[in-house]
């Protein structure tokens, strides 16, 4: 560029004009980058629509603020209960009463005993009761608790009969037919099922359904904002609920591949509910796929201590297998592969699934064929059919893993992880192409889908 | 009984049904097929490892020895016609990069003679002879001659239990492929480099204006102003080339994040010569030195294609013909704009709007890329420069619409 000619040139400017000009260049300047800032701000994704601000601040209502005191307070229920069933004798409304003691207590242990026992308490008290009575909505939580969801078609349709039921009731019974539409694969009918209960009457359990059927769906930020409502609409939150609700949020973050936030949630779940086995095995998992191994050995052997269970055992085996540890992991491995088949024999329906994991990654691949087989036969979910596609898979049948998987996610179960199994079965079908697009729609879900550490993540991954 | 629901129903969601995704660790081959060889980056899980293999795990010599022996018991290829190729196994370590430790190990598979390097059979048993759930993803990472170029990956297949064979077959090639892909990746590079394009644009802002002094004055001449965009966005693609060049071939490097802040601090002093005339009559002067540092970040992207130097140069070429392309269009695509323009009085306005953005955009930048944490002023520019072809279609319609609005100006002689 060539300057202007001398006679050109502009008259020269005042001393004070110089600072004028600089301020008024500093004020656009400022003015630009504003403007700039909306316009980014508008063309950024919407944002979620629920104050997501309540889930850092959950209060709790007076209860067992730690697992040793809630599982005393258990066992005395259990007890108390127990003294009014005799020699398994008593009336239905007594055998109802020591079911759900149980069922309290196999909540806070996962013992195989203490599921049996309760199944056996409310077989004796169907028995005996009249039509139209009976440990209905007991019975039909049961079934859906052990896995076996059809089971609670009859007595929840016995339920929902009652000439004279609250709304809150009726509600109650309707969320509970859309668990069995979802854990027989209907996610369609699940949520036709829990949009009908919270017609009936908003209640804060079917929006926590809500938020599982979300993440099922593949939309975490729909399943968080449910989780949030949750916070917003219970009004009595003891510390267990809390740490629980913190553990699926922190499944949630998993889910999203955020590893840093999942290991901040199962930390405030520990810390909202102390001694409790299955947060500390969450953090320990964490503190293992984040790199800090002795934090995680440590944290793993704490758990343990805890709760000796076989899936905490499992955790442990694969973080030590990870670092070439081989014997130290065969021989934790082989504890837990001992204790899951001991309970697949006192509670087989409600331990296939965990127990096939365990088989999945040490034993033998024709074993766990069999057990995903009878898993996806009683509930044939996504997530039981994501399992038995895996188990396929490893025994050499990418065909029939896909034929078993392509259904499921046509019907909505768009998790990261069906994505994840179907690349590794087109690509071991030779479907080179599906395989790729398989690969980046798990990508997309979560980031780190194909992370090596996942190897490592045993908790919050369903 | 609320409580009991309640409670009864959180058991209910803590026990679902286990799903988790495949439990135990993948290996990974990564192929790259060359005119003469293919080299494949093995990753195989430690932990699998020392459970398959019995051995201890480490960079001690022995270990490292055991590894290779092993390594070399499960690992072959043979032609279509029944002869092995060779497997050289030229590293092999412990590393541990994402997650847990892996063995990591370059293998280079030389074909027999006469032997067509792109078919082979691919035998592999390491760890899936022994753990019954170890899955082997098998990918082609590099293929100059069908265009891939590392970007992109491309699944040939997957090897589990007693599936150790894998035919794979990467067909006749095309020469050029490469090279196309090449360029496409240049053109991808830069059409999404919105920095490198902003400093452009930020220099071209005062080619259709005369510097008077301290300030930028009335129009050029056409063909003046045609010169001096010549001579930019020449001098840019010199400099540029020379770095990209030399990083690509001799490995020049600078750390990445001084690069990536000068790159915004060129952009700003491009602003302020927008504004004022800082440099007047040396803009070809500034885009030739600011273009060496901008070639330093395009060669990260391109560094390390191609198993052979016709191909190391192939892709070079290629990949900043890329950039030229999608330079020269955007320079076609504002340049009329800014001379219609330049010769109606809004020009001085729209040139102090256009610096002021180029300005606010690499002060944000600067501040992003010093303290590697993002700013809502940077997400905004990065927002708005994703919709570029439509900002320089606005700018067209404001040319016309403003060349009718307002007579021209009679160029400076």
């Amino acid at each position: 560029m060539s300057a202007a000619s001398p006679a050109a040139a502009p008259p020269p400017m005042a001393a004070g004009g110089s600072a004028l000009t600089i301020l008024r260049f500093a004020v656009l300047l400022l003015l630009a980058g504003l403007i700039v800032t909306v316009i980014g701000r508008l063309t950024q994704p919407e944002q979620p629509r629920e104050d997501r601000s309540v889930l850092e601040r959950i209060g709790t209502t007076p209860g067992p603020t730690d697992h040793a005191t809630a599982l005393a307070w258990a066992e005395d229920g259990v007890s108390n209960a127990a003294a009014r069933v005799p020699d398994g004798q008593g009336d239905w409304l007594a055998q109802e009463l020591y079911a759900s003691s149980l069922l309290t207590r196999a909540r806070l242990t996962a013992r195989a005993e203490d599921y049996a026992a309760a199944g056996a308490a409310l077989a004796r008290g169907n028995a005996q009761a009249a039509n139209g009575t009976g440990p209905m909505l007991v019975t039909a939580q049961y079934a859906l608790t052990v896995h076996r969801p059809r089971e609670a078609v009859a007595p929840l349709n016995d339920y929902l009969r009652q000439a004279i039921m609250s709304d809150a009731e009726k509600a109650a019974g309707t969320a509970m037919l859309g668990d069995v539409a979802f854990f027989t694969g209907d996610l369609g009918g699940a949520k036709r099922r829990y949009d009908e209960a919270q017609g009936i009457w908003r209640d804060p359990t079917t929006e926590y359904r809500l938020a599982r059927w979300h993440r099922k769906a593949g939309d975490p930020d729909a399943a968080i904002d449910s989780f949030a409502r949750v916070v917003r609409g219970t009004g009595r939150r003891m510390p267990e609920f809390v740490a629980g609700l913190y553990l699926q949020l922190g499944a949630l973050a998993l889910d999203q591949g955020d590893w840093t936030a999942a290991e901040r949630r199962f930390v405030q779940a520990d810390a909202r509910f102390g001694g409790w086995w299955l947060a500390r095995a969450h953090r320990a998992q964490m503190r293992g796929a984040l790199g800090d191994v002795k934090a995680a050995e440590r944290l793993y052997r704490e758990a343990l201590a805890l709760n000796p269970d076989p899936s905490v055992m499992d955790g442990y085996a694969a973080l030590l297998r990870s670092q070439g540890r081989a014997a130290d992991a065969r021989a934790v491995a082989a504890r837990a592969g001992a204790e899951w088949q001991r309970r697949l024999r006192i509670a087989p329906s409600a331990m296939a699934g965990h127990a096939l994991e365990h088989e999945l990654a040490w034993g033998s691949p024709p074993h766990a064929l069999a057990l995903a087989r009878a898993n996806h036969r009683l509930h044939p979910d996504g997530d039981a059919a994501v399992l038995l596609g895996w188990a396929l898979l490893a025994n050499g049948r990418a065909a029939e893993a896909i034929g078993v998987v392509e259904p499921v996610e046509a019907a909505g179960w768009k998790g990261w992880q069906t994505y994840a199994l179907l690349a590794e079965a087109y690509a071991l079908a030779g479907r080179g192409d599906d395989a790729d697009d398989a690969r980046k729609t798990a990508l997309e879900r979560n980031p780190r889908a194909f992370d090596p550490g996942q190897s490592l993540l045993w908790f919050g991954t369903h | 009984m609320r409580l009991l629901r309640i409670a009864v129903a959180l058991l209910a969601m803590l026990l679902a049904a286990p799903a988790a995704a495949h439990l135990t660790p993948n290996s990974e081959l990564r192929l790259a097929f060359g005119r003469s060889h293919v080299l494949a980056d093995v990753v195989i899980p430690m932990g699998d490892y020392a459970l398959a293999s019995g051995n201890r795990a480490g960079n001690d010599p022995a270990a490292r020895a055991a590894a290779r022996a092993w390594l070399a018991g499960h690992v072959g290829a043979t032609a279509t016609d029944g002869r092995a190729w060779r497997v050289v196994i030229d590293e092999l370590r412990f590393v541990k990069v994402a997650g847990p430790p892996d063995l990591s190990a370059t293998v280079r598979l030389l074909p027999p003679a006469g032997a067509d390097p792109r078919r082979l059979d691919l035998r592999w048993s390491a760890v899936i002879d022994t753990v019954p759930s170890h899955f082997v993803l098998v990918v082609a990472t590099e293929d100059f001659a069908a265009g891939l170029l590392g970007r992109d990956r491309q699944v040939l297949g997957a090897l589990q239990g007693e599936q150790q064979a894998l035919a794979i077959d990467r067909g006749g090639g095309a020469p050029l492929a490469g090279m196309a892909a090449a360029a496409r990746l240049g053109m991808h590079h830069i059409a999404e480099g919105h920095d490198h394009l902003l400093f452009l644009i930020a220099l071209l802002l005062p080619a259709p204006v005369l510097a008077a002094g301290r300030r930028w004055n009335g129009p050029k001449p056409v063909r003046a102003t045609l010169w001096s965009l010549a001579a930019v966005v020449t001098a840019f693609t010199v400099g540029h080339s020379v770095t990209l060049i030399g990083a690509a071939v001799f490995d020049w490097r600078l750390p990445a994040q001084p690069v990536e802040v000068l790159i915004a601090l060129s952009i700003m002093i491009s602003a302020l010569h927008a504004l004022r005339p800082v440099f007047p009559g040396r803009e070809a002067l500034v885009a030739g030195g600011f273009g060496l540092v901008h070639g330093l970040a395009f060669a990260t992207l391109v560094s390390g294609y191609g198993l052979d130097p016709t191909e190391r140069a192939l892709t070079i070429l290629g990949f900043n013909l890329g950039i030229e392309l999608v330079q020269l269009l955007v320079v076609a695509a504002v340049a009329p704009s800014l001379l219609l323009i330049a010769r109606t009085p809004a020009y001085p306005a729209l040139r102090t709007a256009g610096a002021l953005f180029a300005g606010v955009a690499a002060i944000a930048w600067v501040v992003e890329r010093v303290s590697g944490l993002g700013n809502p002023v940077a997400a905004g520019m990065d927002a708005l420069l994703t919709h570029g072809p439509w900002l320089i279609g606005g700018l067209l319609l404001l040319a016309l619409a403003l060349r009718r609005s307002y007579a021209l100006r009679k160029p400076v002689a």
